[in-house]
């Protein structure tokens, strides 16, 4: 089975970032490859065990190659990197990475569910509908038969048990899987493995059809907020319930 | 652990230019990329599953039970996933599953872990340690039937030196071994202080012992090395070796890393097997000693740097205090107290002042090792021995120094096991005492290293810190440190010339009798020379364009270097003096005395 696994390059989940100029500047940040979208490529992993047919495709900057290199190191077997700094709305975005699915004619696509930085859900939705694919969202369990895919998909309240058959789109999220570390030999394996770099120009797109107009950094102020510790019980009901309606961590 | 990633960047690529390795063969299929891949897979794996159970290591820690050493479920968890990564083989060659990283690379990977959770960590150190031991002198059938498995992290090391009744003093080791016919020796003594002596986490715990061949010459040199399992091969099934655990040794830090007296043959039957030739034990050791004790220093820094880190962070929001007397002014952070600021400084100054120190002695353990220049090598090497008992002994006494000021930052909280600062403190409490005391690292330093070679290590010690003079003289915010470092080295060598004229008039003893305050003399002359030439690279980093974080980061290398030579180089004149007078008020004081 042929795999492609859209991956992004976003700040790391402690990265401090700023706004210069009106628009968020990413120099000296460092820079993670999406955890959402690594769930995709550990399941790629799981399906061809030995990383034949597994394909990440990029559309970013230069210093997307990092992430990239880390897929590999993970274990795919090649990559595809429409190397741009434009900004690209989801929607070209879609359009550009779907050439490259018609090209590569892969019996499944996997991207993360949520970009980690603009927190778009979209991306999925919206190559699926550019390839006019069936796609499962929101994924957390996947079993594939020959061409026949059982997924359990997440909703509100619960859980929907989907069938569908390929080609598909999915999207992952938390729960799908554990992913794996690169192994300090497989990041060298990765350093010879194939990166074939194209531009926007290969895919007849000039840029984006959405101008960001100014960025800005949420301000988080510091609640300090004390709890009397007299009664053990209740300061810890307390704490639960400041974090669960409060903060929205648990 | 930012503080470490940044300086980490800051140390190995600006300041040591660890890429231009890439052109030694060894080296020629890294990059940039692979060194930043590799410390980004230790980051992650210690963050996520070393330094999440360092707090709990340390209060449930390994006890006995049937006959077994329990350790907390996380440890293996932590160490498999260590493991898989490939860490235990991070150093060694490609045929052999290794990454065929630098040392410097290995090292700064191993200190992620290490500022994670050092007794978790220790157990892979050791065997990698244990590991070069054996690459460097043991036989191929031994490194066949024992490296691979220690590089595949299956079966784990340790260094069985210490006894009961010797110490320091390895010259007085009693255990023994009996030659048999069949070329292997039977093994029978006690071992104690025995760091990841016994535990379950691996199939196999391979010992490497001194013990002296039943007819050897006493002291020294009648010491060999032997490798003694805890289970032999034998049939294609591993048998166990007679080697028991007598007992757990109840530590005040490092809990989460078993401590054991062992007992080696207790029913005749322990199997051991020579490396290299007998009576060379010690020097075999000496060259895995060497390593873990820039280890053991950069351990030091680690925990500096942790407490260090954790400080910071608490300093920038308590509050505590006002600016000015107005009672209803909003209270302040106590990062703006001058006083606070001091204690920061300290630290920062010892922890990184440490870490770039570490690091450059890494880089000539590498040279010494690969570098294409014959005289290069030889240079390297020289250096080495002189700057591993500093490396060593500074970093630990001063590491021990930061922490105090961290937990002083965090006034009663920071005495508190509430808090993370008291457990780094009695962590790095260790590291002054294992490896070689701070006692024997003098002794080192100016009985053997300043002597040897008639001089040859320190003069390429002010070689090279003249280049580093010269080069700050260049930019204009530092070259008053240049002067001020010229006139320190002159200080210390000018010292060093009248001891050792003491040698050959007055005897070893007069010599040596402050060999301690030698060591911090040319400790602190050392660590202000990192600290120039830390400057340097901040200063012209200075001159381009920068983002705020990055001004803010090369201006704070200038500033704490400023603070080392105001505050802590002058020392160095005191100290020199001292040593200058041949003063013998220790030598003099009689035990009746006290």
């Amino acid at each position: 089975m042929k795999i492609l696994c859209l991956i992004r390059q976003v700040p790391d989940a402690e990265a401090r970032v700023k706004a210069k100029n009106g628009l968020v500047d990413l120099e000296g940040a460092t820079l993670a490859l999406d955890g959402m979208d690594e769930y995709g490529v550990e399941q790629a992993l799981r399906i061809n065990t030995d990383g034949a047919n597994t394909v990440a495709v990029a559309l970013g900057g230069a210093r997307f190659e990092d992430a990239i290199r880390r897929a590999l190191a993970m274990g795919l077997e090649r990559a595809i990197h429409v190397e741009s700094s434009e900004h690209l709305d989801v929607v070209t975005q879609a359009k550009i990475l779907a050439k490259i699915v018609q090209e590569e004619q892969p019996d499944l696509v996997f991207c993360g569910g949520q970009h980690a930085d603009s927190d778009s859900q979209a991306l999925g939705a919206a190559l699926a509908e550019a390839l006019n694919w069936n796609q499962i969202t929101w994924t957390t369990a996947l079993e594939i038969e020959n061409s026949s895919v059982k997924a359990t998909h997440d909703v509100d309240d619960g859980k929907e048990q989907l069938e569908l058959e390929l080609p598909l789109v999915i999207t992952t999220q938390q729960g799908l899987n554990e992913p794996r570390y690169p192994t300090l030999p497989n990041i060298m394996k990765a350093k010879k493995k194939e990166i074939r770099k194209a531009s926007l120009a290969d895919y007849g797109v000039a840029g984006g059809k959405v101008r960001v107009v100014k960025q800005e950094i949420q301000d988080k102020q510091r609640l300090n907020k004390l709890i009397d510790g007299k009664d053990p019980t209740a300061a810890a009901e307390e704490l639960i319930k400041l974090l669960h309606v409060e903060a929205k961590v648990i | 652990m930012s503080t470490l990633r940044r300086n980490l960047r800051f140390v190995l690529y600006e300041l040591l230019e660890v890429t231009t390795l890439s052109a030694r063969e060894r080296f020629v299929d890294h990059s940039r990329q692979t060194f930043d891949a590799a410390l980004d897979v230790a980051f992650e794996i210690a963050e996520k599953f070393f330094a999440t159970h360092n707090r709990k290591a340390d209060i449930f820690e390994p006890h006995v039970e049937n006959g077994k050493v329990v350790l907390i479920d996380e440890v293996s968890i932590a160490l498999e996933k260590f493991r898989d990564a490939g860490f235990f083989a991070a150093h060694s060659d490609f045929e052999n599953g290794g990454m065929q990283l630098p040392n410097m690379i290995a090292l700064a990977c191993q200190s992620v872990f290490l500022m994670a959770n050092p007794a978790t960590a220790a157990y892979p150190f050791l065997t990698i340690a244990a590991g070069n031991l054996l690459s460097s002198f043991g036989s191929e059938a031994q490194k066949e039937e024992f490296l691979g498995q220690m590089l595949k992290g299956k079966w784990f090391g340790t260094m069985a030196l210490s006894e009961p009744q010797a110490g320091s003093s390895l010259a007085d080791i009693l255990t023994r071994a009996e030659p048999q016919s069949d070329g292997s020796y039977r093994i029978v003594g006690s071992k104690m202080w025995i760091s990841a002596g016994e535990h379950e986490l691996s199939e196999n715990i391979v010992h490497f012992v001194l013990a002296r061949v039943i007819g050897a010459p006493a002291g020294i040199k009648g010491i060999s090395l032997f490798i003694v399992p805890r289970y032999r091969s034998q049939n294609g099934k591993l048998e166990n070796n007679d080697v028991h655990l007598a007992g757990l040794l109840h530590k005040m830090g490092y809990r989460g890393t078993t401590s054991t007296v062992l007992n080696f043959g207790e029913r005749g039957d322990c199997h051991g097997f020579l490396v290299g030739v007998a009576n060379q034990g010690l020097t075999y050791m000496f060259q895995m000693m060497n390593e873990a004790r820039i280890g053991v220093g950069m351990g030091a820094v680690m925990l500096a740097l942790a407490g260090y880190e954790y400080s910071l962070e608490y300093a920038r929001t308590r509050l505590q205090g006002r600016d000015h007397k107005d009672p209803l002014e909003p209270q302040t952070a106590i990062i703006n107290h001058a006083d606070v600021r001091r204690m920061l400084l300290e630290q920062k100054a010892i922890a990184e002042g440490g870490l770039a120190l570490g690091l450059y002695a890494s880089s000539l353990v590498e040279d010494e090792k690969t570098h294409p220049i014959d005289t290069n090598r030889k240079e390297a090497a020289l250096l080495l021995e002189l700057l591993t008992p500093i490396v060593k002994a500074w970093s630990s006494q001063y590491g021990l120094k930061a922490n105090e000021n961290a937990i002083q930052i965090l006034g009663g909280y920071g005495y508190t096991r509430e808090y993370p600062v008291e457990q780094i403190y009695r962590d790095n409490r260790l590291n002054p005492i294992h490896e070689g005391t701070t006692g024997i690292q003098g002794l080192d330093l100016l009985g053997r290293k300043i002597v040897q070679f008639e001089g040859a290590s320190l003069n390429l010690l002010t070689r090279e810190m003249k280049f580093t003079i010269d080069a700050a003289r260049l930019e204009t915010d530092i070259k008053d440190d240049a002067e001020q470092l010229e006139n320190t080295l002159n200080q210390a060598l000018q010292t060093t010339e009248k001891l050792l004229q003491a040698r050959s008039e007055l005897g070893t003893k007069i010599f040596l009798a402050n060999s301690n305050t030698y060591l911090e003399m040319l400790g602190h002359t050392v660590i202000a020379w990192m600290w120039l030439k830390q400057a340097i690279v901040a200063a012209r980093a200075l001159s381009r364009e920068l983002s705020e974080d990055e001004t803010a980061f090369y201006q704070g290398k200038i500033h704490t270097c400023q603070f080392f030579y105001r505050f802590e180089l002058p020392k160095v004149a005191v100290w020199s003096k001292l040593l200058i007078s041949l003063d013998t008020t220790v030598l003099e004081m009689q035990s009746e005395w006290f």
